[in-house]
């Protein structure tokens, strides 16, 4: 095989490993469907994948170094492992497996992550740029998994989310049996770059926080279908993209503005004015121009001039998934409570809008009946308001009334959605500032290289 | 440095628009307060009288308990607690209905021998019964 097919593939394993980290988010609605769970319970299919992949990029590097020819083999034996957990994903009965199987495929994807690094080294024939195509590969898997992942839960279903995996890993096999081997570690130093991997880690929460609750919100909350909601979110990634193209300025001075772009944006997502669509495209342009100017730069700048590559490489995937793990295990509680408090509040402001409309008394206990079945039916989420309306025969002169009412109804349930989201997305904006902390901090270690990295 | 001080600018006039522009507020209606609530029907008739005591008795009641009208209404349903003791509430329930009849007897929308059989209904029905009539199906 030619080295840039090879080498593509190489990217593409990554870029599946790392998209692994958010993909579900836009199939979590229908995941909790299906298993008839608590909304706690089911954020551990998505908190379980990056928790064992920040557990495991360290040790998987390790392995990597045990032995020449080490990461043909890890990447080789990583991939079998992610096939067959996305298999077991898809066919999973009940949510423990799927849980279980999220591991599976979070080792596996770890192994792949950790052995394509070097592979890539090796492939691109020069350490900066194998390190540009992984970080730059990775960070796109994980900035198009929320809209990849919508997409196929729209078209298809969320288990073909895992099957589409399977054929994908199993055609990078094919890159990792003829790859070169890895080229010689040049010397340099060994310990771990703590500044820019604590800024990796807030940076990777925020990254979290914007792509996973604005989903949640977007589908969720604003009863979007999946497939708009993914439409919706990819300006962020394309905006990343976008900013990833600007050159110039050293990793610290880029990590800060990355840091105060995110944290504005998340901000902005908290204080949304009414609920469309169109106020969440500037807070995405801003959180997508931040973490494109930040994350693949703070990447490099974590591995430059450090040996072993792919032990520090490990680092990396570790920093940034424990961002991702600490976002999810801080905000999914509160979340949580915020909804069931807003729910409450929604459930008394519908009531007065009913009790207070001037409908006919029967018609009013028609409209409350039925919208009673909705809740009933929609379990725990965000109610169907059109059919409750729908089959209400309104009497003599009322129509426009209670036209009146639905949209009422539908403005109060919009604004307790979004109110739900509010505390989650100001607190994210105070994850992604304080990356700020350790990249304001008086200079100490190494050098940064000038960025070459795409995010 | 400038251009994290830039950076920081256009966050701060990002949420400065987005407060500007109600961000902040846009939450979900409070309940009105139940003393203040003047109460009115579209219906005629006994529909219409039926309508008005049963909200006049959830909002004096609420008034009286110091909750929102339609967590009463919830709790009176069985959907919510309150944290205040059924026979309390229920309690506070039937005084407020029998003030809302007396008001509809003193308007002349009630006669005197209705007004009797509904206090007496009133008194005897159990408060889901008398909810069932108002505010639900039975109506």
């Amino acid at each position: 095989m030619r080295r840039v097919p090879r080498a593509a593939l190489l990217a593409i394993a990554v870029g599946l490993v790392l998209a692994d980290s958010s993909v579900v988010t836009l199939a979590l609605p229908d995941v909790f469907a299906e298993y008839d769970v608590t909304p706690s319970a089911v954020s551990w299919v998505l908190t379980a994948y990056n928790l064992v992949l920040a557990l495991a990029s360290v040790p998987a590097a390790l392995l990597v170094l045990r032995r020449r020819g080490g990461a043909r083999q890890v990447a080789f034996g990583g991939l079998i492992v992610f096939a067959v957990a996305s298999l077991l994903c898809a066919v999973a009965p009940s949510l423990t497996v799927l849980v279980a199987a999220r591991c599976l495929q979070g080792l596996g994807g770890a192994a792949v992550a950790c052995a394509a690094l070097v592979l890539l080294e090796a492939e691109t024939g020069s350490r900066a740029r194998g390190a540009a195509v992984w970080g730059a590969a990775g960070a796109f898997g994980a900035a198009v998994g929320p809209a990849v992942g919508g997409l196929l839960t729209e078209t298809l279903s969320w288990q073909s989310i895992f099957i589409l995996q399977v054929p994908l890993a199993l055609v990078c096999l094919l890159a990792v049996r003829d790859a070169r081997a890895p080229i010689a570690e040049p010397a340099g130093e060994r310990r771990p770059d703590i500044r820019h991997l604590v800024a990796i880690g807030f940076l990777g929460a925020g990254l979290t926080a914007a792509l996973f609750l604005l989903v949640l919100l977007l589908v969720a909350g604003w009863r979007l279908s999946p497939l708009t909601a993914a439409l919706a979110v990819s300006i962020m990634p394309l905006a990343a993209l976008s900013a990833a193209r600007i050159r110039g300025g050293d990793v610290r001075t880029r990590g800060a503005v990355g840091a105060v772009l995110t944290a504005g944006g998340l901000a902005a997502l908290g204080l949304m004015p009414s609920a469309s669509v169109a106020w969440t495209v500037v807070p995405q342009v801003l959180i997508g121009i931040g973490l494109g100017l930040s994350l693949g730069p703070l990447t490099e700048a974590a591995i430059h001039g450090r040996t072993p590559l792919v032990l520090h490489g490990g680092w990396t995937l570790a920093a940034r998934h424990v961002g991702v793990v600490a976002a999810l295990a801080l905000l999914t509680p509160v979340f949580t409570a915020d909804l069931d408090t807003q729910e409450q509040r929604a459930t008394e402001s519908v009531l007065a809008r009913i009790l207070d409309s001037p409908l006919d008394p029967r018609t009013k206990i028609d409209v409350g009946l039925k919208l009673a079945d909705e809740l009933n039916r929609a379990e725990g989420e965000v109610p169907e308001i059109a059919p409750a309306f729908a089959g209400i025969e309104p009497r003599e002169g009322e129509a426009p009334r209670l036209e009146a009412l639905q949209s009422r109804v539908e403005d109060e349930l919009d604004r307790a959605a979004t109110t739900a989201f509010e505390r989650s997305f100001l607190i994210a904006a105070a994850l992604s500032l304080c990356a700020l902390v350790p990249l304001l901090l008086p200079a100490g270690a190494p050098t940064a290289p000038r960025t070459r990295v795409a995010a | 440095m400038k251009a994290v001080l830039a950076a920081a600018l256009a966050s701060l006039v990002l949420v400065a628009v987005y407060l500007a522009a109600g961000g902040g507020d846009y939450e979900p209606g409070a309940p009105p307060d139940p003393c203040r609530i003047q109460t009115k029907s579209q219906a005629d008739g006994l529909t219409g009288t039926l309508e008005r005591v049963g909200l006049n008795a959830l909002a004096g009641s609420a008034c009286e308990l110091k909750v929102p009208r339609e967590r009463l209404l919830l709790a009176l349903a069985g959907e919510e607690d309150l944290g205040i003791d059924d026979d309390r509430r229920n309690e506070s329930f039937r005084t407020g209905l029998r003030d809302a009849l007396r008001q509809e007897q003193d308007a002349g929308n009630v006669d005197e021998s209705t007004a009797f059989l509904l206090d007496q209904a009133i008194g005897i029905l159990p408060v889901d019964a008398i909810l069932d009539r108002l505010f639900g199906e039975g109506l």
